[in-house]
């Protein structure tokens, strides 16, 4: 365990070098600097390049070297001293992510957790009761949901209960009543999402001989379905809501905008108008980051919630292995639907195998 | 199932539940924001200390917090120019200056700190006197040391970081700060500003400056407390604890993107003609619709963050609720430099320009009007220049005599952007149908857009690329300013040359060459009608004698219109939504938009 914990680690630091060296890569290429940007002034409140005069001035730092650029700010990040941000030249890279963090935070987490609430139930339901009213009826409503945009919903919601009803407020973040908006738009996707991975995951388990066995020991159906059968559905389950969090964490940019929510999506779309780069580079780590340990958490929790599990001790990590994936005890019946694959997610692309018992 | 570990499962999803559930709380809101609520009402206390009693809707009335929303400001630093006029507006109500601007009279100035100034004979040398009872926040005395420390940072090589710096010489033109400020000298005693006592602060300039004490009123001249930068370092002070300022009101708080919280100074001098008990911004980068939504269901007062869709701010129920500022502003075509040179000649962008029917776009532009030159008539002076005229008559007849009869054997035409604009799409579609020429419009991202403007375009790619830039102050002179070459290192609009020299001029550039090398080779290698009126600005600004000047600044205005590199489309100032209970408001044409002297929230 400590060894592939050991090794997952080394892997995460490549990761972010190598998504480090991309960003900058790419931001090289990017028309357009900052200060050539900055100096246009051209479309704010009174923007204006009246200022265009002092581009005669000797412009702090222009003649330093791209690598150089790179390794001063990598020096940064690895002390957590990135330095002023081009953009907001009084605050450092670190205090804007780590101010912003928690604001994204705050909206995933309760986002996350509505989202298992209302997924979970609806999922389960629309199993058992399979080509019935109740299924076909959450499917399409959650279908037609899904396919709506968060931000288009959020503002559906504004019109409802902000501006029709005068119960929540427009927009801002000055206390709890702000997040309600938010959090209802945010979750609307992913628990359209998770109900329909719930319910074929459940329909899935519900196949199998163990549940025909349980029912036919006389076993109560609510205790197969909550005790067997959800149980074993949770694989997928937890594949796929650890990168709707981690999404949702890393902030939401068209909701935060929408709604003035000073979360990370604002600072990073910011950055990337502006190519400020500290800040992006800031930012695009932080981002990579959430995700790797995120998808680290969720490789650990597999051995947790299944025991079947067992993390390969013996592999060496350079070994690309296939991804994790439950070996069937049996062949499908032809003809039934195959789960929505469980491994699909990169959090499940890891040195991991199935023992089963 | 294996049972083996049941308490060990169920234990880690409750742990972890109730872990993530313990995030929730970490939130950071804004934290007690008890001003945010109806705070619009006002508190009360009719006192109504009789001040100026210039409001028009009888006794200005005390208290209450005005709700602003603006664009997200990312720094408030005199030092650095900044992009917009947003954080202008909170920096006014910080500090103060040595002048204010006066907003009744848009060319004139009030005592700020100083509270009277002698200019000599010779114009050059400005002697400040400080009031005695001009304080900051913590009760200490201004001084004129605190001015000249704060001279010293704004010059400083490099103070602005990746930024921009604010001060400009070729508008200010005090001695020796050019060169400090490109680390020419490294004494600062060279430099034309000295305290020559605690209440005394002189500037002495190289040349006349009429404009001097409008520009002198401007954040760049905002002084911050010395010892409390000095303290905080450069970049801590704006969101640290620790806040001095000498204007009206002290920041009690400043997030990024977020918001900024101010309240009143009461060791302001002039505090008797203020009347709000804070300020408070909200920053939105969320677009027109969300800010409108707010403002109508009454979260905030006035907003300015409509600009990028006033038409849904002109047909809502609140439309006559926008006020515009004077237009300073002009919405304009500018002319790219392209090896192409068929636009070079002045009678075919003659003819496009007067082929523009202005009227047409002003209706679809509101509150915009249509403006036929680069002054706008705010200024004074605009009456003696006589713009251009729609006339598709007469752009036929100079089509012919270029020889393209009815705009036959003309390239496409290439309106360059980097956002869909209304009147953009509209004079495209006026060219193809008054001229029957062919245009296209190419709307690119704004990066890209930056880097092109400042090329030469290949032979296929020939027209000019929309801007808005406005007269800053709004004065004949910035108007002349703006086409001097120090100005701008663009090799279109008023710096047209020919191909060669302007690829001469680009390699200058690529190499490094200091500008004044750079710039000489645009001299004299213009177009004669751009030299001539580049050759008048020049003229203008060096001419002493007040008369002569204004007269050679309208010849140059109208050399400028007439050269048709740059043609005007529409004026506009800067527009905002103000709740009909927020009074005396008074929007004037400066980038700072307006001030909170004397603006009340009626009950």
């Amino acid at each position: 365990m400590i060894g592939y914990l050991a090794r997952r680690l080394v892997r995460l630091i490549l990761s972010l070098v190598a998504v480090s060296l991309i960003t900058f890569g790419l931001l090289q290429l990017v028309p357009g600097s900052f200060a050539d940007l900055a100096d246009s002034g051209t479309s704010d409140l009174g923007g204006d390049s009246a200022t265009s005069g002092s581009e005669l001035a000797q412009r702090y730092g222009a003649d330093v070297p791209a690598w150089e650029q790179y390794l001063t700010f990598m020096r940064g990040a690895v002390t957590l001293d990135m330095g002023p941000s081009y953009r907001y030249p009084q605050a450092t890279v670190e205090d804007l992510i780590f101010d912003a963090f928690p604001v994204s935070l705050s909206l995933a987490v309760p986002a996350t957790l509505l989202t298992l609430l209302i997924a979970i139930p609806i999922g389960v339901l629309a199993a058992v009761k399979k080509d019935k009213l109740a299924d076909y009826g959450s499917i399409f409503t959650l279908t037609s949901l899904q396919a709506l945009p968060g931000y288009l919903f959020a503002l559906l919601l504004v019109l409802i209960f902000s501006v029709g009803l005068g119960v929540l407020p427009v927009r801002g973040w000055s206390g709890p009543e702000y997040m309600i908006i938010p959090v209802v738009a945010l979750a609307i996707q992913p628990i359209a999402m998770l109900a329909r991975y719930v319910r074929t995951s459940m329909l899935e388990e519900l196949r199998e001989e163990y549940v025909i066995a349980a029912h036919a020991k006389g076993g109560q159906r609510r205790t197969v379905l909550g005790r067997h059968v959800l149980r074993n559905s949770m694989i997928p389950l937890v594949t796929i809501v650890g990168p709707i969090f981690a999404q949702l964490a890393t902030g939401t940019v068209f909701i935060e905008a929408l709604l003035g929510i000073p979360g990370l999506g604002r600072l990073f779309t910011t950055a990337a108008r502006t190519r400020d780069m500290p800040l992006l580079m800031g930012t695009t780590l932080f981002f990579a980051l959430v995700f790797l340990l995120i998808n680290l958490i969720v490789d650990l929790t597999y051995s947790l919630l299944d025991p079947r599990i067992r993390h390969e001790q013996s592999s060496s990590w350079r070994r690309t292995r296939r991804p994790l994936r439950l070996r069937a005890s049996k062949s499908r019946e032809p003809g039934t639907d195959r789960p929505a694959a469980p491994d699909r997610s990169p959090g499940a692309s890891d040195t991991m195998e199935v023992v089963r018992p | 199932m294996n049972q083996a570990h049941p308490i060990r499962r169920r234990t880690f999803l409750a742990a972890s539940l109730a872990a993530l559930g313990a995030t929730t709380t970490a939130c950071g809101f804004d934290g007690d924001s008890g001003s945010s609520g109806n705070s619009g009402e006002g508190s009360g206390s009719d006192a109504g200390d009789s001040g100026d009693g210039n409001g028009d809707d009888g006794a200005p009335q005390q208290g209450g917090t005005l709700r602003v929303s603006m664009i997200p400001v990312p720094e408030i630093d005199p030092a650095i120019a900044g992009g917009s006029s947003n954080g202008q507006i909170i920096m006014t109500a910080l500090w103060e200056g040595l002048v204010v601007l006066d907003a009744d009279d848009p060319s004139n100035v009030l005592p700020g700190v100083a509270e009277s100034w002698d200019v000599s004979d010779d114009q050059l040398v400005y002697t400040f006197h400080l009031r005695s009872d001009a304080k900051w926040s913590n009760g200490d005395p201004v001084t004129a040391q605190d001015f000249l420390w704060n001279w010293q940072r704004i010059l400083t090589p490099g103070i602005a970081g990746e930024n921009n710096p604010s001060y400009n010489q070729g508008n200010l033109r005090v001695v020796g700060a050019g060169d400090y400020m490109n680390g020419e000298t490294e004494s600062f005693d060279d430099v034309g500003v000295k305290a020559l006592d605690d209440a005394t602060f002189e500037i002495t300039l190289e040349a006349p400056n009429p404009t001097l004490l409008l520009h002198l009123a401007h954040y760049q001249f905002f002084p911050l407390h010395p010892p409390t930068l000095e303290e905080l370092g450069n970049d801590g002070w704006l969101t640290g604890d620790q806040w001095v300022s000498n204007g009206p009101f002290v920041l009690d708080r400043f997030q990024i993107n977020q918001r900024a919280v101010l309240s009143r100074n009461e060791h302001y001098w002039d505090a008797d003609n203020y009347y709000l008990d804070g300020i408070d911004v909200t920053f939105n980068d969320g677009g027109t619709t969300s800010d409108l939504l707010s403002y109508q269901s009454g979260e905030i007062d006035v907003t300015g963050r409509i600009e990028d869709d006033l038409e849904a701010v002109t047909t809502s129920d609140v439309a006559d609720e926008l006020m515009s500022a004077p237009p300073n502003q002009m919405r304009q075509l500018i002319m790219l430099n392209s090896r192409n040179t068929v636009l070079n000649d002045v009678r075919i962008r003659e003819a496009l320009s007067i082929a523009i029917d202005r009227e047409t776009l002003g209706e679809i532009s509101k509150p915009a009007v249509p403006g036929n030159s680069m002054v706008p008539d705010v200024i004074e002076g605009s009456d003696q220049i006589p713009g251009v005229e729609y006339d598709v008559d007469r752009a036929l007849t100079l089509l012919d005599e270029a020889g393209f009869p009815n705009g036959e054997g003309l390239p496409t035409i290439t309106l360059m952007d980097y956002q869909s604009t209304p009147w953009v799409e509209a004079i495209g579609q006026m060219w193809r149908d008054n001229l029957g020429i062919d245009v296209t419009i190419d709307n690119i991202e704004r990066g890209l857009f930056i880097e092109r403007i400042e090329q030469l375009m290949p032979e296929d790619y020939v027209g000019f690329y929309q801007l808005n830039t406005s007269v800053s102050p709004p004065v004949l002179q910035s108007a002349a300013q703006r086409i001097l070459p120090a100005a701008s290192s663009r090799i279109g609009g008023i710096n047209l040359v020919p191909p060669d020299v302007a690829e001469e001029f680009l390699a200058a550039v690529d190499s490094g060459a200091p500008p004044n090398e750079f710039l000489a080779i645009l001299d004299g290698n213009r177009y004669p009608e751009c030299e001539r009126a580049v050759e008048l600005a020049k003229q203008a600004m060096a001419e002493p004698d007040e008369d002569k000047q204004f007269e050679l600044l309208v010849e140059c205005a109208v050399a400028r219109d007439e050269a048709f590199v740059e043609i005007p489309v529409l004026w506009g100032g800067y527009n905002l939504l103000i709740k009909p209970h927020v009074k005396n408001l008074k929007l004037w044409p400066f980038t700072s938009v307006f001030s909170t002297k004397g603006v009340y929230l009626e009950n």
